[in-house]
């Protein structure tokens, strides 16, 4: 009745048929397989709970395992690393620097991680809402007080950058929260008291002066405070407070050498009529010579630096701490000594004048018969006045705001992307914002 | 045995008698003050005080020292101790005294106490001698200063006051300084006017009337274009534009209007500008205050760009 089959027919059929079979379990199976896994995502959410105490004492723990076994990683591998170089004959500078990292890596071994941040805040929950198990506690705790030690120093060193910086105010506030954290921290107390002797206090004066009144002093007193200098210069002894008096009476009466003079003359000595000798000596407005001098041993001394270094170097340079030695490292670069340098050199770069200018003006005004009034001269031709760009400001007596050198930088893009989402957010038509503009709608203006 | 108690009682409270007095008076002593140094206290605080009284205190903060003390405070402050340790009772002064006195008046005046200022060198012109003359003339001068200032009401509030009268007490104040031009005292009146148009300003401010603030800034910078707080008028007005700006983006967000983008950007440049004006000056303390602004509000605008992306 059947025709007899070609075998390799028979196999092909076989194999069809086989193959249906299988395709056709598959689509059975494959209905209640995707069933079971929503279903199992179902009972996940409805079953989402928090984390069991329990959970997060591992959790915190394997977050604190991580990072002290990268620790651990690190320190092998620079001990592995000094050993190698030791044992290759490696040059002493490399070994020196691998001992380095080496004895950073020790020393920092009890530092703070930012992990120890992960695992406070994983403790902390159940601190706040459960009842913790003896071992979470613990580990809270120590966390906790690691945490509150490096809070303590950073507030310490804060206060005492602030005396050094002479914030006296900021300094009260880092120091109350110190004594906050540790009311027994020794270094507090310290601060505290180094705080005190620097806060404000009533002006020393009167020490070492005398109380009684000399019978010349009242006249001369009397002619300095009417503006009568001649006479004050001639009433007023040659003691030392008769000295000063002269002396301010020549200032403010137009004799400025003699002024300085006398007050030279006063600046070596101890008690409060050298120290205030000293100290109007010193005043730029005062003494226009050695501010002069002053002003133009810097300039050169900042142009100098500037050849080398540029800007940078030309303000930072001088300065003996860790900005002026950065200033030194980033200047000292190939690149710079190669091109810039040269550049800056043959273009004749100049740092900012405007300090010897003034002291420069001050001397031609004052002493124009001075011994250096040409020198002076000299340099209020040469340095610009810099283009005191607050004068942009002002047409005649009228104030109008330049426009702003620094840009908004909003480019066109963030700007339409900008309107789009407004009126996404406010539900307008985007061409409704643009009619306010001159742009045309779907087309951002160029503002 | 109850002998020996009372002996150790009785030096007890000798010692601590003995204590107590050691300290009272060296609470009671004025630290290094000597009837032999060779510095006088009197010529000392005079002369150094007439080398301030030069300083201008409209234009300048050369009156302020290092540790931010005024200088005429401190003047004040050692001629007050120099009047306390002599302990002489007016009238019955000797020509030290009334030394003493002019001097206080010539700190008083600069401080602005104009009152306490007349006191002083009507005293001193009522007693005649050495500094009657001086006294009398500056007197002159320092009552018209009184009587400006008592001519304000003292319990306006420049936030709550009356426009009218904030208004008035700045023209007054410019009108004297203008009378007094050729004398030091000139500065103390634009100091006076000045502290008025601030004080005009923040009214405006305090009623959230942004342009007329902005009017009034402008205003208040073109009349004290000289002044040492230049930098800080700027800063001021630098701020007004930067809350006009604020309020130009809060505004739109709740009343669901179009936000004027080209506006708050203008707003927002007018106040960088005034900010880098204002940090263009010497003083670093100001320098710093107007660079802080300018990165204050970049990153406000970073902010405000960052929201709607």
């Amino acid at each position: 009745m059947f025709v007899e089959q070609h075998p390799a027919a028979a196999l092909g059929v076989r194999m069809t048929v086989v193959a249906a079979v299988v395709a056709l379990l598959v689509l059975i199976l494959q209905g209640p397989a995707e069933a079971s896994e929503s279903d199992e995502l179902a009972a996940m959410l409805v079953e989402a709970r928090p984390p069991t105490d329990q959970e997060r004492y591992e959790q915190a723990k394997a977050t604190l395992r991580s990072v002290r076994n990268e620790r651990l990683l690190r320190l092998h591998e620079h001990v592995f690393d000094t050993g190698w170089r030791l044992w290759t004959g490696t040059s002493p500078s490399r070994l020196l620097s691998s001992v380095r990292h080496t004895a950073k890596e020790l020393a920092s071994w009890r530092h703070r991680s930012p992990a120890e941040d992960e695992a406070l805040e994983w403790l902390e929950v159940s601190m706040e809402v459960g009842v913790p198990d003896e071992r979470s506690f613990s580990l809270y705790n120590w966390l906790r007080e690691r945490e509150s030690a490096q809070q303590l120093e950073i507030k310490l060193d804060g206060a005492e950058s602030a005396i050094a910086a002479g914030h006296p105010l900021l300094a009260k506030v880092r120091l109350a929260r110190s004594f906050e954290l540790d009311p027994d921290s020794e270094r507090t107390l310290e601060l505290r008291a180094k705080l005190d002797a620097i806060a404000p206090v009533a002006p020393i004066w009167l020490a070492d002066t005398a109380l009684t009144v000399d019978p010349w002093e009242a006249p001369v007193a009397a002619a300095l405070l009417s503006g009568d200098y001649r006479t004050a210069i001639d009433l007023s002894p040659d003691a030392p407070s008769g000295t000063f008096a002269r002396a301010v009476a020549q200032f403010l009466g137009g004799s400025k050498e003699e002024a300085f003079e006398e007050l030279d003359s006063l600046s070596d000595r101890d008690g409060l009529c050298g120290e205030l000798a000293r100290g109007w000596t010193d005043l730029e407005d005062i003494n226009v010579e050695e501010s002069f001098d002053r002003e133009e041993r810097q300039y050169q001394v900042r142009r100098v630096l500037g050849f080398v270094g540029g800007r940078q170097l030309s303000t930072r340079g001088v300065e003996l701490s860790p900005v002026g030695y950065r200033a030194w490292r980033e200047s000292i670069t190939p690149l710079n000594v190669a091109v810039a340098m040269p550049a800056r050199v043959y273009s004749g770069w100049k740092p900012d004048g405007d300090a010897l200018r003034e002291a420069a003006m001050r001397y031609v005004a004052e002493l124009p018969e001075g011994a250096r009034s040409e020198d002076a001269a000299a340099w209020v031709q040469s340095i610009d006045p810099a283009e005191r760009s607050n004068l942009r400001a002002w047409s005649g007596e009228s104030f109008s705001l330049p426009a702003a050198s620094i840009k908004l930088r909003l480019s066109s893009s963030m700007r339409s992307s900008y309107i789009w989402s407004l009126c996404r957010a406010i539900s307008l038509p985007p061409c409704s914002l643009y009619s306010l503009h001159s742009g045309t709608p779907g087309e951002p203006s160029n503002y | 045995m109850l002998k020996l108690a009372a002996h150790h009682s009785l030096l007890l409270r000798s010692a601590v008698c003995l204590a107590v007095g050691t300290l009272a008076v060296g609470c009671q002593s004025t630290r290094g003050v000597t009837a032999d140094s060779q510095d006088r206290a009197l010529t000392l605080s005079v002369a150094e005080l007439q080398m301030h009284l030069r300083t201008d205190t409209y234009r300048t903060f050369d009156n302020l020292q290092s540790d931010g003390r005024d200088v005429f405070d401190v003047a004040l402050w050692r001629l007050d101790r120099l009047v306390e340790l002599r302990g002489a009772q007016y009238p019955q002064w000797q020509d030290s005294d009334v030394v003493i006195e002019y001097a206080r008046a010539r700190a008083l005046e600069r401080l602005r106490r104009y009152d306490e200022a007349v006191v002083a060198y009507r005293r001193v012109s009522e007693l005649g001698g050495l500094l009657a003359k001086p006294a009398a003339e500056q007197l002159e001068v320092i009552e018209r200063f009184a009587a400006q200032l008592h001519e304000i009401d003292p319990t306006l509030e420049p936030l709550q006051g009356d426009l009218a009268q904030i208004e008035a007490s700045t023209e007054q104040w410019l009108q004297l300084a203008r009378e007094v031009h050729s004398l030091p005292h000139a500065s103390l009146a634009l100091q006076e006017a000045e502290g008025w148009e601030q004080a005009r300003v923040d009214y405006f401010a305090g009623r959230g009337e942004g342009d007329d603030a902005i009017a009034a800034c402008q205003r208040l910078i073109e009349r004290h274009r000289d002044s040492k707080l230049y930098p800080r008028h700027l800063i001021r007005l630098g701020d007004l534009y930067a809350e006009r700006a604020r309020r130009g983006e809060s505004t739109a967000r709740v009343q669901r209007a179009a936000f004027d983008v080209r506006k708050y950007e203008k707003d927002l440049e007018q106040a960088l500008s005034a900010y880098e004006l204002a940090s263009e000056t010497r003083k670093p303390r100001l320098r710093r205050e107007a660079e802080t602004r300018i990165a204050a509000l970049l990153a406000y605008h970073e902010g405000v760009r960052s929201d709607v992306r």
